[in-house]
């Protein structure tokens, strides 16, 4: 056998689904008009390449097939007989063969036994004009079975015709959303009547209220569909990688090995979209300046929830963090006192300032800044953000930039918080539970508050502080005994508490992305409009606990 | 031997290019570039002077012969069809081609015939 067949397999069928359509309409075309010497050229070219290809690929019976067939139309063509209907009978009754053939070989990897019909086409070689025509083929033609239409079972649809209809679906999940918040208070005044001719006459609201659940639910399932048609395997991006990173790699004369994994991982189209030009950013980077001059970059992708988490790591020499705050010093991008008490993560967070990023500052700091800022943007722009690790933990050295991404762009399940007069959500997916706390057990541990909770003291986060919420007075005077509320969140591996006001409740949201002025503010991943129309923010425990992280140090430090 | 030989793929079967192709990256060259049809290929020739041509010789319009016979003596070609016919041979060589493949080839095959023209 030639070549490895499962490989170019569906290559192959594509092109011989080509063939065999030239073949079958030139064959009608000839039935038609059998003056017209050139399809002769056109079956035999058609028949000739299907014949080299199936060999190559080690399909003898389609080779020896397409054989035959050519060795007729080469006759037909010096005149040795005249292709009548009979042949061309046979000839299409051979076409289904075939069709039949490339049926088998995509879905079992073997082509069909052609014996018979090879045969066949050999005799008419032999007898010519004389041919008197097959049992099958004449079969065929008197029992006009249902012809061999097969529609695909794929189609394509246009993207924009999914975001037209995603954008049509949201609005009814808003509804739905409308709807489901005025249904709560309807049943619950109809319990309230307590006139009970007037609470039967009112026996439809409890009606309405279960028809609106399963129209909810269907809603749910309808969406949960539709986010899967817009999924796209990761392959399709990490397949042009390779060739990017190899020619990289030649151009700076590197010895790069490439590795890649969980490329079937699939992600919605629209993340999918920008995240090709994000991850040749950070490949290029760790090419020109992660790798000395021979390595291994590592591209993974593992799923994590409703996440995909995507890894660029290489095993090169690292961030130079001294030259960073150098560059960052120079750029004004930090002052000396505020890099004289920032840890390492702090350090390497700058190389995704905007300032950072010019190409005079890239060849400053080896180019660890370009276009950093740009796989920032793109990350929060999706709903999702970035880290960077260096020297990665597990070995000591090189360099790793961590994408957590949403697997699709749906509703996020949230819960609504108070705080004085300000609503925010948080993602469930990031909250590890609510509780109930006192002033007694909150203890004060090198300038900030901490709270007890399982066995641990977790930083207690003041979302007053924080985001500088001025309107609404603070509730009642605090006495030890009062009961106060918090959130307890997770960011990556780090655990805290956010007091709250008040939980609202749940609600499932659509989540925007940020408006513009409002994306270098890292506390707020994402917006959302409550089902009255306002819009409200969404808390994102990464910037929290860095911003919360940072007013500890300055007071430590001041 | 030099990996980075500029191979130009002539073939209407973009199957049978990437068949080839592979064969020849799979021995570490890394240069090549591609037609699927013969005026194509001449134009190719011309503008980017590849170092060996593979040739296909049966394709729709201008077929690999017309090749041969439009781009003169002084590319080096070798013709790779699953014509076999002795006569084909012949006149492919008389119109310049080095050598003759037949498909299907194995990958020794091709290998070691190109080497033996590309060595020289």
């Amino acid at each position: 056998m030639a070549v490895d067949t499962k490989k170019y397999k569906d290559l192959f069928c594509s092109e011989a689904d080509d063939q065999l359509a030239i073949l079958s309409s030139s064959l009608l075309a000839l039935e038609k008009d059998p003056q017209q010497i050139e399809l002769y050229e056109e079956l035999m070219r058609s028949a000739h390449t299907l014949k080299g290809a199936a060999a190559t690929m080690g399909y003898v019976a389609i080779a020896e097939l397409s054989h035959a067939m050519e060795d007729i139309f080469h006759s037909a063509e010096r005149g040795a007989f005249t292709i009548d209907s009979k042949i061309i009978s046979l000839l299409l009754s051979a076409m289904d063969d075939l069709k039949a053939s490339l049926i088998s070989i995509r879905e079992h990897d073997t082509e069909l036994p052609q014996a018979l019909v090879i045969k066949e086409i050999k005799n008419v070689l032999i007898e010519g004009s004389h041919y008197a025509g097959a049992q099958v083929a004449t079969e065929v033609n008197h029992d006009v079975r249902p012809a061999h239409i097969v529609a695909p079972d794929t189609i394509k649809v246009s993207i924009d015709k999914l975001d037209v209809l995603m954008g049509l679906f949201e609005e009814m999940l808003m509804i739905r959303l409308k709807v489901s918040s005025l249904m709560g208070p309807a049943v619950e005044l109809v319990q309230s009547i307590e006139d009970s001719s007037l609470k039967h006459q009112l026996f439809f609201i409890k009606e309405l209220q279960t028809t609106f659940v399963d129209f909810a639910r269907l809603l749910s399932e309808n969406q949960g569909v539709l986010l899967s048609i817009r999924l796209v395997p990761l392959e399709l991006i990490f397949n042009q990688l390779p060739r990017m990173v190899r020619d990289l790699s030649v151009r700076e004369n590197k010895q790069i090995e490439f590795i890649i994994e969980g490329g079937d991982i699939a992600l919605d189209r629209t993340v999918i979209d920008g995240l090709g030009g994000a991850l040749a950013h950070l490949l290029r980077n760790a090419v020109d300046h992660g790798i000395v001059s021979q390595g291994i970059i590592r591209l993974s992708a593992v799923r994590v929830g409703a996440r995909a988490r995507i890894t660029v790591e290489d095993n090169g020499g690292g961030i130079d963090y001294e030259r960073v705050k150098d560059v960052a010093l120079s750029h004004g991008v930090a002052t000396k006192e505020q890099l004289a008490s920032m840890r390492a993560e702090q350090v390497a967070e700058l190389l995704f300032h905007s300032n950072m990023s010019t190409t005079e500052v890239v060849t400053d700091i080896s180019g660890r800044g370009v276009g950093l800022s740009a796989v920032r943007w793109f990350t929060e722009e999706v709903g999702g953000h970035v880290d960077v690790f260096s020297p990665v933990p597990e070995t000591g050295v090189g360099t790793r930039f961590v994408l957590d991404l949403p697997i699709s762009l749906a509703t996020v399940r949230v819960l609504v918080v108070q705080v004085r007069w300000y609503t925010f959500a948080i993602p469930l997916e990031g909250i590890i539970k609510t509780l109930q706390f006192k002033e007694g057990d909150v203890r004060d541990a090198a300038h900030q508050e901490t709270l007890f909770v399982d066995g641990e003291f977790l930083p207690l986060i003041h979302l007053v502080g924080i985001l500088k919420l001025t309107f609404g007075a603070s509730p009642v005077e605090s006495s030890l005994e009062r009961m106060r509320s918090a959130v307890i969140m997770r960011a990556g591996e780090s655990s805290f508490a956010v007091e709250v006001d008040e939980c609202t409740g749940e609600q499932d949201l659509l989540v925007k992305s940020l408006p513009p002025v409002l994306r270098s503010d890292k506390c707020f991943s994402g917006s959302a409009l409550l089902p009255d129309g306002r819009t409200i923010l969404l808390l994102d425990g990464h910037g929290l606990l860095a911003h919360a992280l940072s007013d500890i140090l300055r007071h430590t430090s001041s | 031997m030099s990996k980075d030989k500029k191979i130009l793929l002539v073939d209407d079967s973009a199957f049978m290019r990437k068949v080839l192709r592979d064969i020849f990256e799979s021995d570490g060259y890394t240069n090549f570039i591609e037609a699927g049809n013969g005026n194509e290929a001449i134009q190719k020739i011309n503008s980017e002077k590849p170092d060996f041509v593979f040739l296909d010789i049966i394709m729709p319009d201008v077929n690999g012969m017309d090749v041969l016979r439009g781009i003169g003596t002084g590319t080096r070609v070798i013709v790779v069809s699953a014509v076999g016919q002795k006569e084909m041979i012949e006149q492919a060589k008389s119109l310049g081609a080095l050598d003759y493949i037949v498909k299907p080839f194995d990958r020794d095959q091709v290998l070691e015939k190109a080497k033996a023209y590309f060595d020289k």
